[in-house]
This record gives structure tokens, sequence and C-alpha cells, in this order.
């Protein structure tokens, strides 16, 4: 039969070192570690949380002793500290940069956000029984006059024209230059476009994370027009870069998306051109 | 003491006359004995494998045909630990920031556009969870956290995620800064 887990409350006691001197019960635990990943892995979210609690300071007196005098002695927990610090100090930053300070007062409310929905919900849905059968005589005349009215418009007026896309999406494949005699794409971008979403083929690709610098060039001018590094995503065979340009920074013209790698300065940049045409 | 390159022969031949195979089970054995040291607090789990291999190889004539190899070593290497315990009762006073990292601001800097990078290459919902996690304070942050548990099926099936996650953006941040300074 299959052993349960030990509870994480357990585990947490075993981390802080307090079953050392239990030989049975902790010689258990470990044993059930050394042949359980699943258990191993829940143990290390746990030591996750026992960091992350002495970094609020919510620990108690004896928890934090057992922390600093046990828990962080191995080189693998303290890099592990430190790197928990940086994490909270990159979200703390990103969500005092990114919130409004009055949708930051309504954030706070977010874990309420399904009860307060679930109120609404219920007060609205009252409101409107309560009103519907005073109403019922008379939408079902307006209903009855607005298919006399849909009918009529139905055979009068035409179809309306599909709505423009709001977004383009274009691939490129690094190497499609006009020196290179492959035909170049032209790329027709509606005025009411609002996103421009590029994809670019890397045949051969370094392996993940390895950032590369992309730079979008006016072919006809080489001024230098927008440029970001990107990591590409990598499969078995090629890579791929997704990113969005700002539509701002295209207009009717032939430009150059010209890719070099941060990590091989000695590696030659390799480019693609494409023709854009911006109108209906 | 250091495993000697002859000690680390006969520790693989022990494990297994396949070469291939010896490797694998080394590094089994190895990840799960240092995760091992790494529970009891030891101040150097490297350290303590070698000299729980280094024992084993000593012994290796009386385990010749040991079906259980993981098993005999994990026995040894709890030895081990006693020892370490008997002689660090005294608690060693602890530096949290590793010198071995580069202090300056240029490296925490690195260290940030690194984490940049790893963040971005989160998939989405992976990214959403990690920022919702480490956002708030206080009972706020409780709340938060109560709510993505109850989102994910429970306070264990959060832990393993975002201890998943943060594990990933670990290694790629590394491996990240680790290029940086090449």
């Amino acid at each position: 039969m299959k052993k349960s887990l030990p509870e994480p409350n357990l585990i947490r006691e075993y981390l802080l070192g307090r079953l050392d001197d239990q030989s049975e019960l902790e010689a258990g635990i470990s044993e059930q570690i050394l042949s359980n990943d699943d258990l191993a892995e829940l143990v290390e979210s746990i030591e996750d949380e026992i960091i992350e609690e002495y970094l609020d300071g919510t620990l108690d007196g004896a928890d934090r002793k057992s922390v600093e005098g046990y828990f962080l002695q191995p080189p693998e927990r303290k890099q592990k500290l430190r790197f928990s610090r940086v994490l909270r100090g990159y979200f703390e930053t990103k969500q005092s940069d990114s919130i409004d300070p009055v949708v930051g007062h309504w954030a706070r409310f977010r874990p309420y956000y399904p009860a307060i929905a679930l109120v609404l919900v219920v007060i609205v849905g009252l409101a409107y029984i309560s009103r519907i059968r005073q109403k019922e005589a008379t939408l079902e005349a307006q209903l009855r006059q607005e298919r006399a009215h849909s009918e009529d418009l139905v055979q009068s007026a035409p179809l309306p024209a599909p709505a423009p896309p709001a977004a383009t999406v274009f691939t490129l494949v690094l190497g499609q230059t006009r020196a290179s005699g492959t035909p170049i794409p032209h790329i027709q971008i509606a005025p009411s476009t609002k996103r421009i979403i590029v994809e670019i083929v890397v045949e051969h690709p370094a392996a993940t994370g390895s950032p590369y610098d992309v730079r979008l060039e006016s072919s006809e001018t080489g001024t230098m027009i927008w440029s970001a590094q990107l990591l590409p995503i990598v499969s078995a065979e090629s890579g791929r870069f997704v990113f969005d340009v700002p539509k701002e920074h295209l207009n009717s013209g032939a430009y150059t998306f010209t890719v070099s790698a941060t990590h091989s300065p000695a590696a030659k940049p390799e480019k693609c051109d494409f023709q854009v045409n911006v109108g209906d | 003491m250091p495993l000697t390159p002859e000690s680390f022969g006969r520790f693989l031949l022990w494990l297994s006359s396949e070469e291939q195979q010896a490797v694998r089970e080394y590094l089994t054995v190895r990840k799960r004995l240092v995760r091992f040291f790494i529970h009891k607090g030891c101040a150097d789990p490297d350290a303590l494998f070698d000299e729980t291999v280094d024992i084993v190889v000593g012994k290796i004539e009386e385990c010749a045909n040991c079906s259980n190899p993981l098993g005999y070593c994990y026995g040894v290497a709890r030895n081990v630990w006693r020892k370490y315990m008997r002689e660090h009762k005294v608690t060693i006073p602890i530096d949290i920031d590793p010198p071995s990292l580069p202090p300056a601001d240029q490296g925490k800097e690195q260290e940030l556009k690194c984490l940049e990078l790893c963040v971005g290459m989160l998939s989405a919902v992976d990214r959403d969870i990690v920022s919702r996690y480490h956002q708030d304070k206080g009972r706020h942050k409780i709340a938060m956290r109560q709510t993505l548990a109850s989102e994910l099926g429970g306070p264990n099936a959060l832990r393993i995620k975002v201890h998943r996650i943060r594990k990933n953006l670990r290694g790629c941040v590394v491996n990240c800064v680790k290029r940086s300074l090449n």
C-alpha cells in the first residue's frame, strides 16, 4: 500500500530541524523523501514558503531562530533566499509602477470580486424580475414591430461590409532580401489596424535564453526606426521571434529587419526585407 | 577530504558495470543525498556527499552484491550526518548574501534585466499566477493567496505551482547572468 504523504506542518517541523531528536519519525520522513519525487517537490515548495515568511517577518521568534541557525546553513538555501528577495523586489516595483492610485485602491478588493459580482447579480436580477411582468405586454408589442422592421431591412438594405481587422499579423524569414533575389513580402496594413504583430523565422537559432538585437530600418533611408532585445522561441529545427511593432512606425515604403546575436558579436547579422502598403 | 579520481572510478563501477548506466545511477544518488544533507541544514552538502562516497568505496568489498546501492549509500549518509551534527552543535553564524555572487550594482542590475527577460518568457497564465502571488502585503496578500489556491485546486496545488514557476525562473536567471558574465 502506498504510504500517505506527511502533513505540510510536519514537513515544516522537519525542515526546521525540530524532528532531529525524534529518530524514528525523522528517519521515516527522510526515507519517504528519498524515494518519492512528488513528496520531495512538496518539501521544496514548503522550503519556499518558509523563506517567504522569513522575508515577510511573520515567523515567531523560535521559528526565526531555527531558520537562521539551521535552515539557512546550506548555500543552496541562501541562494534561494537571495533570489526570493530579488523576485519580491521586482514584483513590488512592477506593481507600484503599473497601478493607478484609484485603480490600485480597488485592486485591493480583487480577492472579493467574485462575491461582489454575485451580490450585484442578485440585486440586478431581483430588480429585473419585479419589473419584467409590468413590461411584458409592451415588450411583446415592440418585438412584433421590430420583427416587421427587420424583415423590411433584410429585403431593402445591402449587407454591411465586414469590419476591418484590428490587428495585422505577418511572417518574415531571415535571408529573404532583395539582394538574394527572393520575392519580397508585400504587407497590406489597413488604416484602422491597431496592432502589428510580426513573426520572424530563424533557421538556426542559438540555444534558448540567448537574446538577439532586432532592428527595424527604412530600406530607403537606412534610418533605424525601432529596436528591441528579444528572445527567440526555439523548437527542434528552427526558432522564431514574435513581437509587436508600434503602428505609427510603419507607413507605406520598404523596410528591413536586422537580427544580430548579442551573445556572439562576431556573427554576421541577418536581414529580411518587406514592403508595406498602408491603405484599404 | 575530496574524492580522488580512483575512488570515483571504483564507485561508478560498483553502481553499474555499464558506463552510461553507472553515470545515470551516480547522478541519481548524488541528487538525492545532497538533497538529504540540505534538508538536514548542513553547511556543505557537497562535501558530506563526497565523504559518504569515500566511506562507501572503502566498504565496496563488503557490499559487492548489494541490490540497492542508493539505500546503502543513504544508510552511510545518515551516519555522516549524525557525525556532522555532533561536531556542529554550536550554531554557525550565517552570511545570507553569498560572497561568491557579484555584489556590485552592475551585477544586480544585470540580474534584474535577466529576471525581466525570464518573466517575459513565462506563459501568460504562469506570469499572472506568480505576479498575483507576490502582490500586496498583510491580510490582502493572504486573501489573494486564498483566491489563487481556490482557483488552482487547493493550497498544495498552489504551493507546487508557484514552486515550479519560481524554480524555472531561478534557473533561467542564473543561466542568463552566467552568459552575461562570459
